[in-house]
């Protein structure tokens, strides 16, 4: 009688450190992974944070930090460091550390249209780009990533064969001071940004966007090192899924994103945020394919642009080596939807 | 448990329970044919709307190609589109004309909100009813490029030129040869489309219809919801079904978490789920009128059960609590309740028979108490008897004893007294005159007088004192000595003595000897010539009754009792001397053997004393000295 209970106690003994070992290894610590933003913190990166705060990154086993972009980062240098991981990155600044031998691999476009847009206030009768002859436009290229307020418009002109040399071109300004003291007929700027706070001062705004006139650019990109694509390529997948579920329920719940956004930002202007958020919903999702994908036409269009525009050191031998797709087709499927 | 209760139960359990389950049936027969009357309503809506898109797509899509068969698309416009130079003003003007005869008429016929032309080899617009969109280029829109090669409809999405929802349908513009010279494209008017959705029955107040595309983004602005269209997602179970291609209905939570009929379609040629849904609660609205008058039935019920149990109870009950009641005070002893019987039932059957019993009842308890009182008025009797006898047998002991002590002791002083009279006459009886000797004779003769009383008197309290145990006696021996006792008497009187047999008897043979001869001897003393006397006995079941006749002077009836009494005497001393014991010590032998004595007589006649003795049982037990 002893011996049957002294083995049954073995046995519950070995089953529970077995339970406690795995259990051990499904607690270990969760990949830790840092993401570099584009910007400072704002609902243009809403997805990110509703994937983190709605448990999406930790249901990956991944745990996320965010650092913040600005005029003074490098979000390259992030990446090459191994600061971060993965990067909210502009897709000309890829390509053109691409041409600089600086390896970034597009994994997801997450703006799959570019928020650029061209503003002349309504009095003025700007409505078309071929009405921009003989203005002055404030799009010249300033610092860091804002090249493509300039690159979007010159091909625009390019494209619609107006002469340059008919426009003045003059630095941007952020403040809009040029712009509404009417110095400048025409500024650049953000749907998701200055357009918002342009409409906030009351200002009445005709809008110029570069898509409707064959220039069709995206913006926010998902890019990492190819190193890490190599090395931990579950890694990318699990962090890229939690990423879109973030972003597909940030889009399809707009108010609760900026409510989770609202703990990130520190400008405590909800209703700008929730602006920010509304506008840049049609640009994530576009009706078009699913959220984060990427087409090969769009990227070869962006390359084209930027070749004639000449911003990069040399061609892109090969645009396969700027984006993957691997990913996208390993969530969603090969097929597009 | 009380009457009224079990009443209460009875009928409740009667009454309610086919009233809930009637009840029941029918509330879940009217749950079920509201169920199935609005998922019928609702997907007849559903289907109703689906139509309608279909109808308003089609009906578009005709108008438009309509449209683009118009002879001037196919014969002129290649050239327009050819020369097409926005910057020619007279272009221009030529561009708005085609725009006024050909595009704003569609215009005004409300299908589209915008009609535009696009130039096959760029995709720009030459030609727009909305000047600002011309000289856009829409080469990589799907309209476009499909438009290129049939009519194509390119479903709602979010147009970024002009931040709305929109949906295009597009055809191509072919010239005579058959070449496609341009594609037209118009803009629905998507406020139809909502329009579509919103009409409703108007009867029903939560009833919602909404397009909800692949994205899971509302197409249409849902009736609850404003700015929906293509900003909000909604993931509900409706949607879900619908979106996997599924049609169906459903209860579930809607986009606003409202509990929901849902009926859902999925319209594959515009890839869009069609939701049409009502709150469950609007829905159950008229049962929860039906459930109210459930309710208030139930609670007339149970006030019409609880009346009339309690009424039921009251009248059934009211007879029993009196009798109950009653029965009670007949428990306490009153007997004199009177039962109301007021019901002709079992209840009144049963106060009446309890009535007749409380009746009988009273009356065996009125003679039991009649008796119970003689018992104790006889027991009280017999304890007063017993007592009064006690006292009566100690006094005569006590009398007994005291005759006899007094008898005995008073012969000492009197011997005394005798003795020294006597001296005195032996001695001085010669100096006494003749006075002084009579005196002494006198003295003497008292002495001697007094002498025989207290020896009488002794005898008489020996009876009992001195008596012996009864014994079977031959009562002939018995008289014979008697007889000897007396012979001088007989002698001196002459007397007659005979007698009959006489039996053997239960006596004190020294008694039954004493009784006969104080019977011979006073009938010798009272007769005055020759007594003849004659002793007989006669057998009497277990009595021996025996007679003493004589011919004497006999006795007044009146003295019956009086002769019996001692030293009581009928005659003077010296008509007939004696101590006047005899006969009572004959009563007293007698009475001391539980026999009786009596005389019967008549002066001058003789008398007859006849005195009981009970017989002896048998022959056999004759013994003792006298035999």
């Amino acid at each position: 009688m002893v011996l049957p209970k002294l083995k049954s106690i073995m046995f519950l003994i070995v089953v529970t450190f077995l339970a406690a070992c795995s259990q051990g290894d499904r607690q270990s610590p969760a990949d830790k992974v840092t993401l570099q933003l584009k910007w400072s913190h704002q609902a243009q990166f809403a997805g990110f944070y509703v994937a983190r705060d709605k448990g999406f990154y930790r249901d990956e086993h991944i745990d996320v930090s965010f650092l913040e972009g600005g005029v003074n980062v490098d979000s390259a240098s992030s990446l090459l460091s191994g600061k971060a991981d993965f990067g909210v990155l502009a897709p000309d600044y890829i390509l053109i550390k691409q041409s600089e031998n600086i390896p970034l691999t597009a994994i997801s476009v997450i703006f799959r249209k570019s928020a650029v847009v061209y503003l002349s206030q309504a009095s003025s009768g700007i409505i078309r780009p071929s009405d921009l002859i003989g203005k002055t436009v404030a799009c010249k290229d300033v610092v860091g990533s804002v090249k493509d307020f300039e690159f979007q418009f010159l091909a625009m002109m390019n494209k619609l064969e107006l002469p340059l040399s008919s426009v003045r071109l003059v630095p941007f300004e952020g403040d809009f001071k040029g712009f509404l003291n009417r110095k400048v007929d025409v500024t650049p700027t953000y749907l998701i940004n200055g357009t918002i706070r342009l409409n906030r001062q009351g200002i009445k705004i005709n809008t110029i966007y570069p898509d409707d006139y064959g220039i069709h650019c995206f913006s926010d990109t998902l890019a990492t090192m190819p190193d890490t694509i190599r090395k931990k390529p579950d890694l990318v997948y699990r962090f890229l899924k939690a990423t879109l579920k973030g972003w597909l329920f940030a889009v399809g719940n707009p108010e609760e994103a900026v409510d989770i956004t609202m703990a990130y930002v520190r400008d405590k202007d909800r209703e700008f945020q929730m602006e920010m958020m509304y506008a840049l919903v049609p640009l994530v999702h576009t009706g078009e394919d699913q959220i984060g994908w990427m087409r090969e036409n769009d990227w070869l269009s962006f390359i084209r642009i930027l070749e004639e525009q000449r911003i990069m050191a040399k061609p892109i031998a090969d645009p396969k080596q700027v984006y993957t797709m691997r990913f996208l087709e390993q969530i969603y499927g090969v097929e597009k939807p | 448990m009380r009457l009224m209760s079990k009443f209460l139960a009875v009928l409740m359990g009667v009454s309610l329970i086919p009233v809930l389950t009637l009840a029941y049936l029918s509330y879940r027969n009217s749950r079920s044919a509201i169920e199935g009357a609005t998922i019928n309503h609702l997907t007849s809506v559903n289907h109703l709307k689906k139509k309608e898109i279909e109808t308003w797509i089609a009906n578009n899509k005709n108008t438009l190609e309509i449209l683009a068969r118009n002879p001037f698309f196919k014969t002129g416009f290649k050239d327009m589109v050819a020369q097409h130079d926005s910057g020619d003003e007279n272009h221009c003007k030529l561009h708005a004309g085609l725009c006024n005869s050909y595009l704003y008429p569609v215009i005004l016929s409300g299908s589209y909100t915008e009609l535009f032309i696009l130039r096959t080899s760029d995709g720009q617009v030459l030609i727009s009813t909305d000047p600002r969109q011309q000289g856009k280029f829409y080469e990589n829109r799907p309209y476009f490029i499909e438009g290129m090669k049939a009519t194509y409809i390119q479903n709602v999405y979010y147009s970024m030129t002009l931040q709305r929802p929109s949906m295009i349908i597009s055809t191509p513009l072919v010239d005579l040869k058959g070449n496609t010279v341009a594609v037209l494209a118009g803009r629905v008017d998507l406020e139809r489309l909502s329009r579509i959705m919103e009409q409703t029955s108007g009867l029903r107040r939560t009833e919602d219809t909404y397009l909800v595309n692949t994205f899971n983004y509302f197409v249409t602005e849902p009736r609850f919801g404003k700015g929906y269209a293509l900003r909000k997602a909604t993931f509900t179970k409706g949607v879900t079904e619908a979106l996997n291609k599924r049609s169906g209905t459903g209860f579930y939570l809607n986009y606003r978490n409202d509990p929901v009929i849902g009926v859902y379609s999925w319209i594959d040629d515009r890839k869009l789920a069609l939701i049409t849904e009502m709150s469950v609660k609007e829905a159950f609205e008229p049962i929860g009128a039906l459930r109210g008058t459930i309710i208030t039935l139930c609670f007339v019920v149970v006030a019409a059960v609880i009346a009339i149990s309690w009424f039921t109870s009251k009248s059934m009950a009211r007879p029993l609590e009196g009798l109950v009641r009653s029965t009670q005070l007949m428990g306490q002893g009153n007997l004199d309740i009177r039962f109301k019987v007021t019901t002709r039932d079992e209840i009144g059957d049963l106060a009446a028979a309890f009535g007749h019993m409380a009746g009988q009842l009273k009356n065996t308890l009125v003679s039991k108490d009649s008796l119970e009182r003689e018992i104790v008025e006889r027991k009280k009797t017999e304890e007063k008897l017993n007592t009064v006898m006690k006292d009566l047998e100690r006094s005569n002991r006590d009398l007994e004893q005291f005759a006899y002590v007094a008898s005995h002791d008073l012969k000492e002083p009197l011997r005394m007294v005798w003795s020294y009279i006597e001296l005195i006459r032996e001695h001085y009886g010669a100096l006494l005159d003749e006075n002084g000797k009579e005196y002494v004779h006198f003295a003497v003769d008292g002495a001697l007088r007094m002498e025989k009383l207290i020896s009488d008197l002794l005898s008489f309290s020996r009876v009992s004192t001195k008596g012996k145990d009864l014994t079977s006696v031959s009562s002939e021996t018995a008289f014979e000595i008697a007889v000897q006792n007396l012979q001088i008497a007989i002698s001196e009187s002459g007397a007659m003595i005979t007698r009959g047999s006489l039996p053997v008897v239960k006596a004190d043979d020294i008694q039954l000897v004493q009784v006969f001869q104080n019977l011979l001897a006073n009938a010798i003393k009272f007769t005055r010539e020759k007594p003849c006397i004659h002793a007989a006995a006669e057998k009497n079941g277990s009595v021996i009754k025996f007679s003493v006749k004589d011919n004497g002077i006999g006795i007044d009836s009146h003295y019956r009792k009086d002769v019996f009494k001692i030293f009581h005497r009928l005659h003077s001393r010296e008509k007939y001397p004696g101590t006047g014991i005899g006969l009572a010590l004959c009563r007293r032998i007698v009475e001391r053997h539980g026999g009786n004595i009596w005389f019967e007589s008549k002066p001058g006649e003789g008398s007859v004393f006849y005195f009981t003795l009970d017989a002896c049982s048998s022959e056999s037990d004759v013994k003792g000295g006298l035999a």
